[in-house]
């Protein structure tokens, strides 16, 4: 009988937690360009290998997986509210605002993960998470999904699922549209919602350390994952980078994101996001 | 002021009155749940709190939609400009009024309206079925269905022995419920009931019915997901169209695009008085800038654009192809595809002709002949 007496209370204490739905922890992002905050119609300079002009026309981007990792380097997993934002541990980070040429978006903006972790389980010194949708809920119709699934502007078609990040902008070299949309490719399905794997699921493992949930922000700074990419021409393919194989813009895209492209790995780890202390 | 503006004016003073009415007319509804028996696939239609769907509601509300009472002059009704063999448009460049005056635009398909945030081709502010109803109705700039007052409008149907009947058991708690507001619902839920899935593409697609739709179709339907045509950016979803609402959206999606039909300045001006959502906001970026209507029975719904400028299917892919379309003589030329406010993802591409054929087989497949004759959608007056 002893031993298990302390299993029993843990047991006890957890059910406890469960009960009390646990600590609630908030995860504030911050969307930017060059540090600069990014806003619809906002032009900022020195963007790219260029160093172009670029006007911000969208900028939204899916996030799963959310884990605080301790000081002894344990991770505890985020369950995230259910909201007009959130799904099933899937979130909507949205930096635009329907305004100034930001046409494919709306209204509502939203700059935060929200959720809980079991009480008692901090302090926390990092965070993991990843950038994309996961694929069992990847390939079903965004038209008649629950929000933040529900969005057709961050749909592709079934096969190749979500946009996990969407970026539109308008640069000096193209006026007509400079374009990032990350996804998965390869996806092999009959176009009805039935896929079977994609070949490439481009989505991005993050791991940021000397974070404190309580005061640090997440930066999302677009400037940084597109350092390396020339944002005046369209060297093949779609517009932009559209995360498809022939498309040549998205190499030193994806090299930014730590994401291999056409068979390349990444020189580093993503750089997309990084801790802001305040 | 322009006319566009008085025309917004009044409508905004039709839509305070409809409140009114609607807050002196609402009850709780303690009828039966509406069954919508929606297509497999369909998420359920989001429904204003103040106008319910009943089975008796969209009765009479066909009823309605298909009288030409409802006209100032008594020849026009709802059904004149959306007649349903076309999935409820009419064929003409743009719509014509009772009295004659052309509006500015063509009428719009009511398949699958209860689906949209937005109503018309390009306003930013009609979001109810219920408000879009006024603007033929009441609209002056130009007169569509020249509607009497409220006044007149009861007494036409107040006399009629019939509708006491549909009136009485559409809204059985109000004691005179032969009202405008009363009226300007039973259309709205008429309208929303107009649903239509049940094309071949949605028997392939969301009845897994394989022999639906053709080889040729379904090698459409790749093109039309693909980054090289780019179609379904604007035209994606079971409604093929980026605006779109549903019960369990939590925010409208409500797009509207330039894309590049006109460009008469060389900095991509359309012709007025079809400026899209620059006629509302006043921001040159707004130029052009119109709703994406979706897809679904596009192969009835001829001729295209929000102005009718386009004849045939074929021609809009034309103009897509091109990245915009270039007009050569006359009052708009101009070059689309230079223009400068056209939507990113207009930026042309090259089809096969057995390319082209696949896409025009997806058009096809989106026709949806049993929308286009069920009886319950049909004209009682025939």
């Amino acid at each position: 009988m002893r031993p298990l007496r302390p299993a029993l209370i843990l047991l006890v204490a957890s059910l406890a937690t469960a009960c009390n739905g646990g600590a609630p922890v908030t995860l504030t992002f911050a969307g930017l360009v060059g540090g600069q905050p990014a806003a619809c119609g906002t032009t900022y300079s020195g963007v790219g290998s260029t160093a172009t002009d670029l006007e911000l026309e969208d900028f939204r981007l899916y996030v799963h997986d959310v884990r605080l990792v301790t000081e002894s380097g344990e991770e505890v997993a985020v369950t995230l509210d259910d909201d007009d934002w959130q799904v099933d541990d899937i979130a909507l980070l949205d930096f635009e605002d329907g305004t100034a040429g930001c046409e494919s978006g709306n209204p509502g903006t939203n700059a935060t993960v929200r959720g809980t972790v079991p009480d008692g389980s901090g302090p926390f010194v990092g965070v993991r998470f990843r950038l994309g949708v996961p694929f069992d809920r990847n390939h079903a119709d965004a038209s008649t999904a629950p929000a933040p699934l529900s969005f057709g502007s961050m749909f592709w078609s079934w096969n190749l699922g979500y946009k996990f990040l969407r970026v539109d902008a308008r640069t000096t070299g193209l006026p007509e549209g400079w374009l990032l949309h990350l996804g998965s490719t390869g996806c092999e399905g009959d176009g009805r919602g039935n896929v079977s794997g994609c070949a490439a699921d481009n989505i991005v493992d993050v791991e940021l350390t000397g974070f404190d949930p309580a005061s640090d922000t997440i930066a999302v700074d677009l400037a940084d994952v597109l350092s390396g990419a020339d944002l005046d021409v369209n060297a093949g393919g779609a517009p932009g980078c559209q995360s498809g194989v022939d498309d040549t813009d998205c190499g030193p895209v994806f090299d930014g994101l730590g994401l291999s492209f056409a068979g390349t790995p990444p020189s580093g780890p993503q750089r997309l996001f990084s801790i802001r202390a305040p | 002021m322009t006319p566009r503006w008085e025309y917004v004016g009044r409508v905004r003073h039709a839509t305070a009155l409809l409140a009114l009415l609607c807050l002196a007319g609402c009850q709780p509804e303690d009828g039966p749940t509406y069954e919508w028996n929606l297509p497999a696939g369909f998420p359920t239609p989001p429904v204003p709190d103040d106008n319910p769907m009943s089975v008796e509601k969209v009765e009479l509300g066909r009823y309605l939609f298909y009288d030409p009472r409802v006209s100032g002059n008594q020849t026009y009704s709802c059904g004149s400009c959306h007649r349903q063999e076309l999935s409820f448009t009419d064929a003409l460049p743009v719509a014509v009024g009772s009295t004659g005056s052309n509006t500015p635009r063509g009428s719009m398909s009511l398949a699958n309206a209860a689906y949209h945030p937005r109503y018309t081709w390009a306003n930013p502010v009609v979001s109810q079925l219920e408000d879009q109803a006024l603007v033929p109705m009441f609209g002056d700039t130009p007169v569509e269905l020249g509607t009497p007052d409220e006044p007149e409008l009861v007494a036409r149907f107040s006399s009629d022995p019939m509708y006491l009947d549909l009136f009485s058991a559409a809204y059985p708690d109000d004691a005179d419920p032969i009202t405008l507001g009363n009226i300007v619902r039973a259309i709205a839920c008429f309208e929303r009931a107009l649903i239509s899935g049940d094309s071949p593409y949605d028997r392939y697609t969301y009845q897994f019915d394989d022999a639906a739709m053709s080889e040729s179709a379904r090698r459409g339907l790749e093109l039309f997901n693909t980054e090289r045509l780019e179609c379904f950016h604007c035209h994606g979803g079971f409604n093929f169209t980026d605006s779109l609402r549903q019960d369990r959206s939590v925010m409208d999606e409500v797009a509207f695009h330039n894309t590049a039909l006109y460009n008469i300045d060389g900095r991509g001006g359309y012709p007025e008085p079809n400026r899209g959502i620059f006629e509302f906001t006043g921001d040159r970026r707004d130029m052009g800038r119109f709703r994406s209507p979706s897809l679904r029975n596009i192969t009835v719904t001829a001729p295209y654009m929000h102005d009718g400028s386009i004849e045939t299917l074929d021609g809009v892919l034309d103009h897509y192809a091109a990245g915009g379309r270039t007009i050569t003589e006359g009052p708009y030329v101009g070059v689309g595809s230079e223009s400068p406010l056209k939507n990113l993802f207009i930026h042309g591409f090259t089809l096969t002709d057995e390319e082209r054929a696949d896409v025009m087989a997806l058009l096809s497949a989106l026709t949806d002949e049993t929308f286009l004759t069920d009886p319950r959608f049909s004209d009682p007056f025939e």
